[in-house]
């Protein structure tokens, strides 16, 4: 039998033998090199709570070449896409050595939650974020966790109702209903202020005509 | 679905992993032990285990196929190359010797299990069998110690059918009479010629007359050894290497492929009874992996190395499979290609190419009349500053004469 496949079966086989590690992959379809692994967000960070899904390839020379991974949950994260889930991880793509395994490589996704690089950004909006105000950001970051993994809602829940736009995005309500009252359209005022990192300390950096600006685009 | 999953179960019955074994709870070690002898690339047990220089070992094909992408050690990043390999028998033998244990101690485990459960199942008779089960645990507690005391060779033995405490037994008495000393000449510490070490009670006893081995047929011996390497051997050696003979102990050279022509591959082919089937790639990647594979099984023990035929089935099997995985790997392109028009990787390219050659050669003829029609003007430009250096000058007009080439 190819060596890939023998590999790829007992990989699976580790981790369901393992009881005591916190981290599971099931396949998807037929293919036994189309997998789902799934974790639990790192205690003591933004993610605590949530359940992680990762959509992971085999590839055709693996284990010489890197497993292909990205997030099928959605997550708030200097180095995950917050689009499409992509991950900018090294060892996803030039320190991948052919020791790691499956469960290692997820392992170290749930270690790269704990500690984000935003240095070495994968989404460059959510990086910004990051560096002007940690505050923020974790607070949207929670709430993906709650809306989008599953994950208990922040301490002010109230505020932060299901699917609102504005909370997604890591702004204030104050800030964007400040520019709907001019008249412009809600989701062209909360999409022109993440673009132009509307938030804390930052505010300061950008004049309202810069907005207005940006919102007559 | 659930054929698949059968065929799932089916592949996990045959594949063995050190979870088959109880964990350090019940009975420790075992299963550290069946993982450290694994290799950690293909988690199979080592086959043709070698050692690099930082002191980490693989499967010698695993490691190969490991340094072909990225020179450095798996394991600990220091960087490393084929010519640091050692190979190591000594991991080779302990391999083997747990291989042919491991169905035993499997077995062992399971009759106390066994026994355990049926003790439990029927508490009547569990003073009747109590006695068994204890002098059962005992037994495989035993067994499982004395392997690890054993030493590598008797450790086959035994797990060749006799009992383990016989080899534990051998183990003893072999040691005191280690076969390699025994026939080692020594200097007699009296008249200080050289005796062997098993005589040389009896040649002192003789008073130093008796078993002396004579040095000059020992120093002709020598002579005629280093003859032999400087002269003769060596030759033969030389051209065993390069006729590529069957017998020969030497790693095959990698060879520069990009430099080499097609014809040339396939003589290196013919040389070795490999098929020539294909073009340049198919070629050049036949050639790559039976060295490889060649290589991997010279660092064998002898006696455990695969007959050249079997070698080049191997090869065959691994070019078949490879195939159909190309062949899976053109059809997502072409999906891919439909879905994601502006989408361009780099596996995708040439079959791109492929498909749009008339267009691409339509754009670069388009490129290059209308880079001939802009490059008049430019040249003037251009030219003033360069006319300061004769050389520079000289090259210009080289350039003006390729462009509407």
């Amino acid at each position: 039998m190819d060596a890939r496949l023998r590999r790829v079966t007992r990989e699976i086989a580790d981790c369901k033998n393992d009881k005591t590690s916190s981290i599971k992959i099931e396949t998807i379809d037929e293919s036994p090199f189309h997998l789902k692994g799934s974790f639990p967000g790192p205690e003591g960070t933004p993610y605590q709570g949530g359940n992680f899904e990762i959509d992971i390839v085999i590839p055709e020379s693996y284990p010489f070449q890197p497993v292909k991974m990205k997030f099928i949950t959605k997550v708030y994260h200097p180095n995950v896409s917050s689009a499409s889930g992509a991950i900018c991880l090294d060892i996803l793509k030039d320190a991948w050595s052919p020791v790691l395994t499956l469960k290692s490589t997820l392992i170290s996704l749930q270690s790269l939650l704990c500690s984000p690089e935003p240095n070495d950004p994968q989404d460059a909006e959510v990086a910004k974020h990051y560096m002007t105000s940690k505050a923020s950001f974790e607070e949207t970051a929670t709430y993906w966790t709650h809306i989008y993994a599953g994950g208990p809602g922040s301490k002010d829940a109230k505020q932060l109702n299901s699917g609102d736009d504005v909370a997604i995005a890591g702004l204030e309500h104050t800030h964007v209903d400040r520019f709907v009252e001019l008249g412009f359209p809600k989701a062209k005022v909360v999409d022109a202020l993440r673009r132009l990192n509307y938030r804390g300390n930052n505010i300061r950096n950008i004049p309202d005509d810069r907005v207005i600006e940006e919102l007559l685009k | 679905m659930l054929s698949s999953h059968n065929n799932a179960l089916k592949m996990a019955a045959e594949i063995t992993d050190p979870f088959d074994l109880p964990g350090p709870s019940e009975r420790p070690g075992l299963r550290d032990m069946d993982a450290s002898m694994r290799c950690t690339i293909c988690q199979e047990f080592y086959d043709a285990p070698v050692t690099l220089s930082c002191g980490h070992c693989f499967c010698s094909l695993c490691i190969r196929n490991s340094l072909a992408e990225k020179p450095e050690c798996p394991q600990c990043r220091k960087s490393s190359s084929d010519v640091h390999f050692r190979p190591n028998p000594t991991v080779e033998q302990a391999v083997e010797a747990w291989k042919a244990a491991r169905p035993c101690i499997l077995k062992l485990l399971k009759e106390t299990a066994d026994l355990l459960s049926r003790a439990n199942a029927a508490p009547v008779e569990a003073r009747s069998s109590k006695p068994v089960k204890k002098r059962k645990r005992t037994q495989s507690v035993d067994s499982v110690a004395s392997i690890e005391l054993v030493e590598p060779q008797t450790a086959i033995k035994s797990s060749e059918g006799e009992s383990v405490r016989e080899g534990a037994s051998d183990s003893l008495s072999s040691s005191q009479l280690n076969p390699l000393t025994t026939y080692v000449a020594v200097g007699c510490p009296i008249c200080n010629k050289q005796v062997l070490y098993c005589n040389i009670n009896t040649h002192m006893d003789s008073g130093c007359s008796k078993h002396v081995v004579s040095r000059r047929s020992s120093q002709t011996t020598q002579a005629t050894r280093w003859q032999g390497i400087f002269t003769g051997d060596n030759n033969s050696k030389g051209k065993q290497k390069s006729s590529g003979s069957e017998d020969s102990d030497a790693p095959l050279p990698k060879l520069a492929y990009g430099t080499m022509k097609e014809k040339a591959i396939r003589e290196r082919l013919v040389e070795h009874g490999l098929s020539t089937h294909g073009d340049k790639a198919a070629l050049v990647a036949r050639h790559r992996q039976w060295v490889m594979m060649y290589n991997a099984n010279l660092d064998k023990s002898e006696k455990n190395r695969k007959p050249l035929k079997e070698l080049r089935k191997e090869l065959k099997t691994w070019e078949d499979g490879s195939k159909s995985k190309k062949v899976i790997v053109e059809d997502t392109v072409a999906h891919e290609v439909h879905s994601l028009p502006g989408h361009i990787s780099c596996p995708h390219f040439s079959l791109i190419q492929r498909k749009y050659r008339s267009e691409f050669t339509d754009l670069v003829e388009k490129a290059k009349a209308s880079s001939s029609a802009h490059k008049p003007p430019s040249v003037p430009i251009s030219s003033p500053p360069l006319e300061t250096t004769s050389d520079d000058a000289d090259v210009v007009p080289d350039s003006e004469d390729e462009a509407p080439k």
